[in-house]
């Protein structure tokens, strides 16, 4: 077999030396690209997740600030329900405020003093679910009769018990009562429990 | 160390910083069983010394400028030595045998390039030590030259020796199995290179003015040329007993530049075939007619063309 023949070149360099040093060279200024390049996207991506936090942090300030809206209208209503479930509730109060109002016009030839007396007596009071319809003072002051409505008839006994304590100082007492079933549900949230009274 | 196949020829310049610089052209991708073929030759006379860029200049526009350029060093500007090959990987090598030749030499070979061939011994002489050529130049020299190249145009991508350029021609004219001698007359000298499928297993230069020859009467003409004769025969020998397996049985010899009778002087005197060199036998010389008719040309081309042989296919 012919062993292929070899030619001379001088012009060759130290070539293990060369080929060492370019492969470093290579190397290194790959590796340079490399983190370059991938210093680059980690920028990158890190700029994007910081944008995205800015973005989703803004969207929260904005949700929160509808919420905050939303929730303070949310309180106005419930407040403004909440009134009105407090005015229905005055009105039967109001009615029988009314009523005395119309009592005491009727009673104006009446003993005057007493009548302020006993009405003043009265007003202190506050039964839930009773409302007055007729205020009577007679005998010179030393009688007095109630007339009413209730939602039952232990409301009305509530009522005579706090009102003989009150009437106590103007040598008053409501010692006589009467029940029946009211006529007509007038009271509002008068039940089929409703009474009408007369207490004298 | 080779170019491979892609290489389509090659421009050859020799003797860039002598008296007499010389450049060939061969084509050596040619069709199957054709011969390289000889683009274009051109001799330039110089006034000699190393920054003759302007004659260089000239010489290469007379010659193909397309093809790679090669140049071949005066025999004075490098150093080829045997040495026992390294038992190191083949990367190694230069560096191994450069560390040899500085401890060696004291220093003497550090700055130098070098390059390095195999003397084939392994399949016939298994057990022989291996041996190569190794040849140097100095660094700093050559730097200098590729500077004066390049500001002639000149920019060469190999740079060759001429005891390869001769095992060229020699290769192209063995025969299968026989070694071959192949003597060539120049100027300063006779240089001899002996050779067995293509490699070259040795290398003799005899310093011998041609001038000398010229003007010697008959009978010191004799003697130079019986002392030429020795020397070839003791190298014959050499080989004979160094390596067995090519035996040398013919000796070609170049044309020389001057008829000074050297081949016929061989012929009678030797006890074996010499031939002339016929470049005819190796080249297509039918585009430079002046090279095929003058064996003085043929002289001092023969190296160069030698050279262009590195990338081709030739047979005998």
């Amino acid at each position: 077999m012919k062993t292929p023949v070899t030619h001379i070149n001088l012009l060759q360099r130290a070539a293990p030396v060369h080929t060492v040093a370019w492969s470093l060279a290579a190397l290194v200024a790959a590796t340079a690209i490399g983190g370059s390049f991938y210093g680059t996207q980690l920028r990158g991506r890190a700029q994007e997740a910081m944008r995205q936090r800015d973005e989703v942090a803004q969207q929260l300030k904005e949700v929160q600030a509808r919420m905050a809206v939303q929730t303070g209208e949310q309180a106005k209503s419930a407040q403004a329900i909440a009134l009105r479930k407090e005015l229905d509730a005055l009105q039967p109060q109001a009615q029988a405020a009314q009523a005395l109002i119309d009592a005491v016009r009727r009673a104006q030839g009446g003993q005057t003093d007493e009548f302020a007396r006993a009405l003043t007596a009265m007003t202190g009071l506050n039964e839930p679910g009773l409302w007055l319809t007729a205020l009577t003072v007679s005998a010179g002051g030393k009688r007095l009769e109630l007339q009413g409505e209730a939602a039952s008839g232990a409301s009305v006994l509530r009522y005579a018990r706090r009102a003989n304590d009150s009437l106590q100082p103007l040598t008053l007492r409501l010692d006589s009562l009467e029940l029946q079933p009211a006529a007509g549900a007038t009271a509002p949230g008068a039940g089929t429990g409703a009474v009408s009274f007369r207490l004298y | 160390m080779g170019f491979g196949a892609s290489i389509k020829g090659w421009t050859v310049v020799d003797g860039e910083d002598g008296p007499s610089m010389c450049a060939v052209s061969l084509k050596t991708a040619v069709r199957a069983g054709a011969r390289p073929q000889v683009l274009a030759v051109s001799e330039q006379a110089s006034a000699g010394g190393d920054t003759d860029a302007a004659a260089l200049r000239d010489l290469m526009e007379r010659v193909d400028h397309g093809l790679p350029t090669l140049v071949t060093l005066a025999r004075t500007r490098y150093r080829l030595r045997v040495m026992p090959e390294p038992a190191v990987p083949q990367r190694e090598m230069s560096a191994s045998l450069q560390w040899s030749l500085s401890a060696e030499s004291d220093g003497l070979f550090e700055d130098v390039n070098l390059a390095w061939m195999r003397i084939p011994t392994e399949e016939q002489l298994p057990a022989r030590p291996r041996q190569l050529y190794a040849v140097m130049t100095p660094k700093a020299w050559l730097t200098g030259r590729l500077a004066v190249w390049r500001q002639a145009g000149l920019r060469p991508k190999v740079v060759d020796i001429r005891e390869t350029a001769l095992r060229n021609i020699a290769a192209a004219h063995e025969r299968p199995g026989e070694g071959l001698a192949l003597v060539a007359v120049d100027a300063d000298g006779v240089g001899m290179v002996f050779t067995h499928q293509g490699s070259l297993y040795l290398d003799r230069y005899i310093e011998q003015p041609l001038a000398e020859l010229q003007v010697a009467d008959p009978a010191t003409r004799v003697r130079l040329h019986e002392r030429i004769a020795l020397q070839l025969l003791r190298s014959i020998d050499v080989v004979g007993r160094s390596y067995p397996f090519m035996p040398v049985t013919r000796v070609v010899v170049a044309p020389a530049p001057e008829a000074v009778g050297l081949i016929e002087f061989l012929t009678t005197q030797l006890p074996l075939k010499v031939e002339p060199l016929d470049l005819n036998q190796v080249f297509d010389l039918t585009k430079v007619p002046a090279l095929a008719q003058s064996p003085a040309l043929q002289a001092r081309c023969v190296v160069p063309l030698g050279a262009a042989l590195r990338s081709a296919k030739v047979a005998a």
